[in-house]
């Protein structure tokens, strides 16, 4: 990472007696595309309203290219929101919402008209620039609510799940252009969601927060293939947490004992001794299904249920001796050639490299 | 008409019939007697339009309607201007609970008449009253209040007051707080977004609550004859001027005829100028 342009320090916000961020720290670059993800209430929007100034901390600091922002109010930053209401303002035309931040900057009629139109152009939204908002669709209220935030130029944007109200189809096409833009302009955006598809497919980093407090922070693979603890592993959902007591510690794996038997586990850089319990997780999509083991840890299943995402399906396994489902993400082709019905008892293995240790490859 | 309209529609009797007998009928009557004639101070039934005529050729009517229209806008004006900084702090920084328990004091002045609170304005304007007295206490020489456009103006507000509060608060405390924290991030600070955002956001309310202190105001007698004077006189004056001399009812029947008629037009006004969308 290049040298920070934002860097959140020691953040706290309290609303009475609600602690909505504690003890927050993490840094962002310039020109990160970098998403705060967590589910509701776990403190992501009101850490984007804290960057803007529409909360002030109740302790640490934020900082923009160094210079602390505290008692900075909301007017007096260049952090434009991109809001999940959209926020744009009923009684002005589109071109008129575009400028409006430029005509608070005392940017003349003519040039802001002539900047507005311009990026209402490279937002396929020329042709509307004379409407009032309330006759665009939902995409293109979404367009222009983008251009009104960077039609300013700003060094960092800011967007609070702006797609959240959009359709599926068109969702995916607005997180096409967020993500091109981004590279075009070269600029840092800060972009809350609580939609692992949204952030996942667009951050070049991803900080997931629960109850006010930074869970993990790192890449998109970094994170699906290396939850840093259970909760990130419960909330991205591809893996099967596991629970043993070491039995051996080798050079490369570690052997545990547990309810179904003996596993190798990675063993990364992972310091427990002898006897220990600790729990471990198996990637969902390193999992074999067969008649047979075909890998070196193994376990006989009945096929529970299955679930399609995309071309890929999740089955539900049922294990005796562990209490969660195992979870096996199998190519939607491989499945169909297994033809299982619910009910038929399979083998499910997986090597060594599938499983690891949390914290453990950090 | 389908079946549940058709099944509806004794519903909408009692409005009707409503209308009808405390609206259309009496603006009717209203309407016919303004063709009558009065002959030995008792009206007589007549189809004539002498009385349309002295009316309405007459320079001191319009000089009426004219100094009526003029105070009952300077009514609408002032009161919206009274009202708002107290319907902000109303819809924007106190709480829900407040803003409730506020709205509820504003329905305390209608407790008393509005003739007794004219009355004890009086005690507040005249010559040697309370304010001039104080007045007095800093250097201030006396300044004629009362028996002026002035105490009119005062008495009008007093009116008006209330009700154009409660209609802005309802109004600001409608607006989406996105939008003025959105005009915020876009930097306009507390004063531009008060005249770019919110002003603009609350237009209908502001305008609604000025054109009821205009109605109100364009109809009151007691605030123009017991602080205006009634000299010069406002129609409200006229119509009991009228009355009084000569019994001459079909002659306030056409006063009252065009103020009803500067009302609704006015309001149609109004009204477009609230809503209306631009193109």
């Amino acid at each position: 990472m290049t040298e920070a342009l934002v860097e959140i320090d020691r953040v706290s916000k309290r609303f009475g007696d609600y602690t909505a961020v504690t003890e927050t720290s993490f840094s962002i670059g310039q020109g990160e595309f970098v998403a705060i993800m967590g589910s509701s209430g776990c403190g992501k929007t009101t850490m984007l309203r804290m960057l803007a100034g529409l909360e002030e901390p109740s302790a640490g600091e934020i900082r923009l290219e160094g210079r602390s922002q505290k008692g900075l109010p909301a007017w007096g930053r260049d952090l434009p929101l991109v809001w999940q209401s959209l926020a744009l303002f009923p009684f002005l035309s589109v071109l008129d919402n575009v400028g409006f931040g430029l005509k608070m900057r005392g940017v003349a009629k003519a040039e802001r008209d002539r900047r507005s139109l311009a990026w209402l152009h490279k937002l396929e939204l020329g042709e509307f620039a004379s409407r009032n908002v309330t006759q665009l669709s939902g995409g293109q209220r979404q367009r222009v609510a983008l251009a009104r935030a960077l039609v300013t130029e700003p060094k960092v944007l800011l967007l609070d799940e702006p797609l959240s109200a959009l359709d599926a189809h068109l969702s995916v096409r607005m997180q096409a252009l967020l993500r091109s833009l981004q590279r075009e302009l070269g600029i840092t955006f800060i972009y809350v969601t609580h939609s692992q598809t949204e952030a996942f497919s667009m951050a070049d980093r991803v900080v997931i927060m629960s109850r006010g407090k930074v869970e993990q922070i790192g890449s998109p693979q970094a994170i699906y293939r290396h939850p840093a603890n259970r909760f990130v592993a419960e909330f991205i959902g591809n893996v099967t947490i596991l629970r043993g007591t070491v039995a051996d510690v080798g050079e490369q794996a570690v052997r545990l004992d547990t309810a179904t038997g003996g596993m190798s586990v990675s063993r990364g850089n992972f310091a427990a001794s002898h006897g220990a319990q600790v729990d471990f997780y198996v990637n969902a999509d390193q999992i074999a299904i067969a008649d047979e083991p075909r890998h070196e840890n193994h376990v006989r299943a009945r096929f529970l249920s299955h679930k399609f995402i995309g071309n890929m399906v999740t089955l539900f396994l049922e294990v005796p001796g562990i209490d969660d489902d195992l979870k096996v993400i199998l190519p939607e082709r491989t499945y169909d050639c297994l033809g299982m019905q619910p009910g038929d008892s399979v083998v499910a293995s997986w090597p060594a490299a599938a499983a690891h240790f949390f914290g453990a490859n950090a | 008409m389908s079946n549940t309209s058709r099944r509806r529609w004794p519903l909408l009797l009692p409005p009707l019939l409503w209308q009808l007998t405390f609206f259309l009928l009496p603006l009717l009557f209203l309407f016919v007697i303004s063709f009558w004639s009065v002959v030995n101070f008792r009206l007589e039934p007549d189809m004539t339009l002498k009385n349309w005529d002295f009316m309405l050729s007459r320079s001191s009517f319009w000089s009426a309607y004219g100094h009526t229209w003029s105070l009952a806008l300077g009514a609408a004006v002032v009161t919206t201007c009274c009202s708002f900084p107290a319907a902000c702090s109303l819809a924007f920084t106190v709480s829900e609970r407040t803003r409730k328990l506020a709205l509820m004091f504003l329905v305390v002045p209608f407790f008393t008449s509005y003739l007794v609170r004219v009355y004890s304005w009086q005690a507040f304007l005249a010559d040697n009253g309370i304010v001039n007295a104080l007045l007095a206490v800093v250097g201030i020489d006396g300044l004629p209040m009362l028996n002026s456009d002035f105490g009119s103006l005062v008495g009008y507000v007093t009116l008006a007051l209330p009700l154009v509060t409660l209609v802005q608060t309802m109004g600001l405390a409608q607006i989406d707080r996105n939008l003025i924290e959105a005009a915020h991030n876009l930097r306009a600070g507390p004063v531009r977004t008060l005249f770019e955002v919110i002003i603009p956001l609350a237009k209908p309310s502001l305008v609604v609550g000025a054109l009821f202190a205009f109605i109100l105001a364009f109809g009151d007698f007691v605030a123009p004859t017991y602080l205006g004077g009634g000299a010069p006189p406002t129609l409200s004056n006229l119509i009991i001027d009228t009355t009084k001399s000569g019994q001459q009812w079909p002659r306030a029947a056409v006063v009252a005829i065009v103020m009803i008629l500067t009302l609704v037009l006015t309001s149609i006004a109004a009204v477009r100028l609230a809503y209306g969308r631009r193109k």
